[in-house]
């Protein structure tokens, strides 16, 4: 166990659950989480972090991250982790669900191996003796700079670099970083470590981002060690961004504090606030090798001769009243109503052009949305003005390379669910796209994630919409479903378990994110099925789409008895059971469903329920025995009622007895008297 | 449409045999045969016979049905009241006087016609007895229909008793 390392009873993690769950948990039948130790230096904002034991090597320091169930963990991460042979990054061991506690809570867990050594800093606002350059270089820099290399060669950001993350070995002071599977990237990292753009948005939204994020990241940890504490610990990260924005992040970061005169141009290089100004890994390298420093010579910005005023704040650039327009939507429409802005453009901010690309913002031009609205013109008016900020729509802010997760937070949003749906519609993407100065290496990729999403969008049906694209661009994440009360499904097996369970009790689980969710994670494709449910007219046509959802999901992913839901589908399915006409196919279907039951394949029932061949058959035989019954019952009046018909065929057969009773006693007395007479 | 009801009908009615038709002809032939061979060697006999068959030959010419039953049934009992008077005039020798004799006699006119009469009380008998018969029959059929349609009923529910198509 580290130093680190705490007990529960002594100093309780903050987020920590309530003391149901010390007892030890197993997980994957191996691994011994001691919910009763809590490790706060290896939590996160996200998680919480337990000492775990490894059953087969009990001398492994390892420890177990619990994950919020809301926030997907880094499945690309935790998948190419393996392939990255290097030391300075810690390695999942193993992860997936875990019941955590016998009152049927579940938990996501990351196994980990523990850091070799304390974190740099055991919080942002903790202080520590600063780092030398030499220390800087050698400890930090080496290892970090060579992981990122290795890291784009796999074409994986890592996003997590702060003091809090990265750990000093104890025997060779090297620095090694730690988990970075646990959330989204950049999800966890403080704004500070956030360029202005990604610091603008949400942590879920800040977007996957490039070695150029990872290159700041590394500037404001530079800044930390260098001085040895957080300079700008206590200030909020809202009066921060302002800062930046008007300052610089350099300026606002560093303060009035004082960086060794051999850092200071390096960390000034690397916090450049525009991407290409920016130093690169191989400048950050060249002064680590050689001490050659080539500072970055930033352009100038334009700043106008007097300020743009908004809702009592003031923006002297265009940066800035792109920020600030957005911090009031309804009053930032008024003031796009008329041409006040353009003219402060034009004649403040002395950019002409700019000020007409504002103007050209209301048409919608060939790759615009099918409708021009105030909220996307204005979304579009403060990218002009902030080409390589976010996207910002209404409430919502998001970096383009964010639309996965973003969706997430959309999708447990109403309100923000419409802003999501209206932005994608409004082809704000492909605006922002347009107007970037420079292209970035994750433009493309984003730009197939929200042709995904907008397909998805289209549909409004159960199992697409927002909760198909929160599942199909969120690989790792759980379902969302709130009717799963504790239980989580990673997996669509999973899923089948959890619906199982609560079959027993009499409840069928199914809604918009169970069915989204199974739809994204299903091998092989249930969009008929989806449709049938949606466009079923009464309950059981609806069951019965659901049963071959389930069904289909049940023989592509699960090979587990689901006795409890066939149960129950048996029971809600008894109408379409008792829809067949037929009294001996209805009991020879029940009896063969009945059987079938100790099983538990949905399959099985589908076969069962849903048989066209015996449907078909069942219909046209009943109309066959309806034309035979109605023939019978006419054949019966007649023979009841025709009195003129009976008496003629009594009339005709009576003559003919009579006519051959006649000729026999006729033949009789001739035969006797030709006998008589010849005898 | 009528007319294809009246097909049925008729279809349904009893038909006198194809081949019984052509029997009567073989019949009518012989009986023409046996009028012939008196005619010429016994008129007398004939000629009682004639008398003795009015009620038959009077059965023919008013009975239309098909196959004519019930002139059949007359004819039959008449012939059976005519023929121990015709072969006993035949045996006793076949003399006009013994023919006018036995025409004559009241009891002898009485069994011929009496006969006849006896096949008219068959004809105008039977057919109660027949429609008896019938009666009894049709309600077997309907009584095996009635089961039929119950079985359907169980088998397909009380649905198929509704008239098709609602």
């Amino acid at each position: 166990m580290s130093d680190a390392t705490l007990q529960l009873e002594e100093t309780p993690a903050p987020d920590a659950p309530a003391r149901e769950g010390l007892e030890e948990v197993i997980f994957a039948g191996r691994y011994r989480i001691q919910p009763g130790v809590v490790l706060p230096h290896l939590a996160t904002s996200s998680s919480r972090a337990y000492l775990t034991i490894d059953s087969e090597k009990p001398d492994r320091e390892l420890y177990a991250l619990v994950l919020d169930h809301q926030v997907p963990a880094r499945l690309t991460a935790i998948l190419a982790a393996k392939d990255i042979p290097h030391d300075a990054l810690l390695k999942p061991i193993r992860w997936g669900r875990v019941d955590w506690s016998e009152s049927g809570r579940e938990e996501i867990v990351i196994i980990l191996p523990q850091p070799p050594g304390p974190p740099l800093l055991p919080s942002m606002d903790a202080t520590t003796q600063y780092w030398t350059v030499r220390e800087l270089k050698r400890d930090f820099l080496i290892p970090i700079m060579d992981l990122l290399r290795r890291m784009q060669d796999d074409r994986l950001t890592h996003r997590n670099i702060r003091p809090t993350n990265l750990f000093r070995r104890t025997n060779d002071d090297s620095v090694v970083s730690g988990q970075i599977y646990s959330a989204p990237p950049g999800y966890e990292q403080p704004a500070m470590f956030e360029p202005i753009e990604r610091a603008m948005c949400p942590p879920i939204t800040r977007g996957i981002g490039d070695l150029s994020d990872e290159l700041f990241a590394i500037g404001v940890t530079l800044m930390v060690l260098g001085l040895g504490r957080n300079p700008v610990a206590g200030v909020s990260d809202e009066e921060l961004l302002q800062r930046r924005i008007t300052q610089g992040s350099y300026n606002a970061l560093l303060g009035d504090n004082k960086l060794h005169a051999d850092l200071a141009p390096v960390v000034r290089s690397l916090l450049r606030d525009k991407e290409h100004e920016r130093w690169t890994l191989a400048d950050l390298s060249n002064w680590v090798n050689s001490g050659r420093v080539n500072p970055s010579q930033p352009l100038p910005g334009t700043r106008a001769d007097r300020p743009f005023e908004f809702n009592g704040r003031t923006a002297f650039t265009a940066r800035e009243l792109a920020h600030i327009l957005t911090t009031d939507w309804n009053a930032a429409l008024k003031v796009i109503a008329d041409d006040t802005l353009q003219l402060w453009v034009d004649r403040s901010l002395n950019d002409r052009d700019l000020a007409k690309e504002i103007s050209e913002c209301g048409p919608l031009g060939a790759n615009g949305p099918r409708q021009m609205t105030d909220d996307i013109r204005l979304a579009r008016i403060i990218t002009t003005l902030d080409p390589i900020g976010p996207i910002r729509f209404r409430g919502t802010t998001l970096m383009p390379d964010a639309v996965g997760p973003a969706a997430i937070f959309a999708a447990l949003n109403r309100s923000k669910s419409a802003d999501y749906t209206d932005l994608i519609a409004g082809k704000m993407m492909n605006y922002w796209h347009e107007k970037q100065p420079r292209p970035k290496t994750w433009m493309l990729t984003a730009s197939e994630t929200v042709e995904k999403a907008a397909s998805y969008l289209s549909d409004s049906g159960v199992g697409f919409s927002i909760e198909r694209c929160v599942y199909e661009l969120n690989p790792a994440l759980p379902c969302l479903s709130p009717r799963l009360k504790g239980s989580v499904a990673l997996q669509p097996r999973e899923l089948i378990d959890a619906m199982e369970q609560h079959a027993a009790g009499g409840e069928l689980l199914f809604d918009r994110h169970i069915a989204a969710f199974f739809a994204a994670r299903t091998t092989g494709r249930v969009d008929r099925e989806l449709h049938d449910y949606d466009r079923a007219s009464n309950e059981a046509e609806r069951s019965v789409a659901q049963l071959r959802l389930l069904a289909f999901v049940q023989s592509k992913n699960s090979a587990s008895i689901t006795k409890n839901l066939y149960r129950m589908f048996l029971e809600e399915l008894q109408p379409m059971l008792d829809s067949y006409r037929n009294a001996r196919l209805r009991e020879e279907l029940l009896k063969d469903a009945k059987k079938a039951a100790a099983k538990g394949s949905l399959n099985d029932l589908v076969r069962i329920v849903d048989n066209a061949k015996k449907r078909k058959w069942d219909e046209r035989n009943f109309q066959v025995a309806t034309r035979r019954h109605a023939a019978l019952s006419a054949e019966i009046a007649k023979l009841q009622t025709d009195e003129k018909r009976l008496q003629r065929q009594a009339m005709l057969l009576g003559r003919q007895i009579s006519a051959n009773i006649a000729c026999v006693l006729s033949v009789l007395v001739i035969a006797v008297l030709v006998f008589s007479r010849i005898g | 449409m009528a007319a294809a009801k009246n097909a049925k009908q008729k279809a349904s009615e009893p038909q006198p045999k194809s081949g019984k038709k052509g029997a009567g002809g073989y019949a009518f032939s012989l009986f023409g045969l046996i009028l012939l061979g008196l005619m010429v060697f016994a008129a007398p006999a004939l000629l009682l016979f004639v008398v003795g068959c009015i009620p038959a030959l009077v059965s023919f010419i008013i009975d239309r049905e098909p196959g004519r039953n019930a002139a059949l049934t007359v004819a039959a009992a008449n012939v059976a009241g005519v023929a121990p008077f015709v072969v006993e005039l035949l045996m006793r020798g076949p003399t006009m006087v013994r023919a006018m004799g036995m025409l004559s006699d009241v009891f002898v006119i009485a069994v011929m016609f009496g006969a006849a009469a006896i096949g008219w009380g068959l004809v105008i008998g039977m057919p109660k007895v027949a429609a008896v018969y019938i009666e009894v029959t049709n309600e077997t059929k309907i009584k095996l229909m009635r089961r039929e349609q119950q079985r359907l009923v169980e088998e397909w529910g009380e649905e198929i008793t509704a008239p098709s198509g609602s």
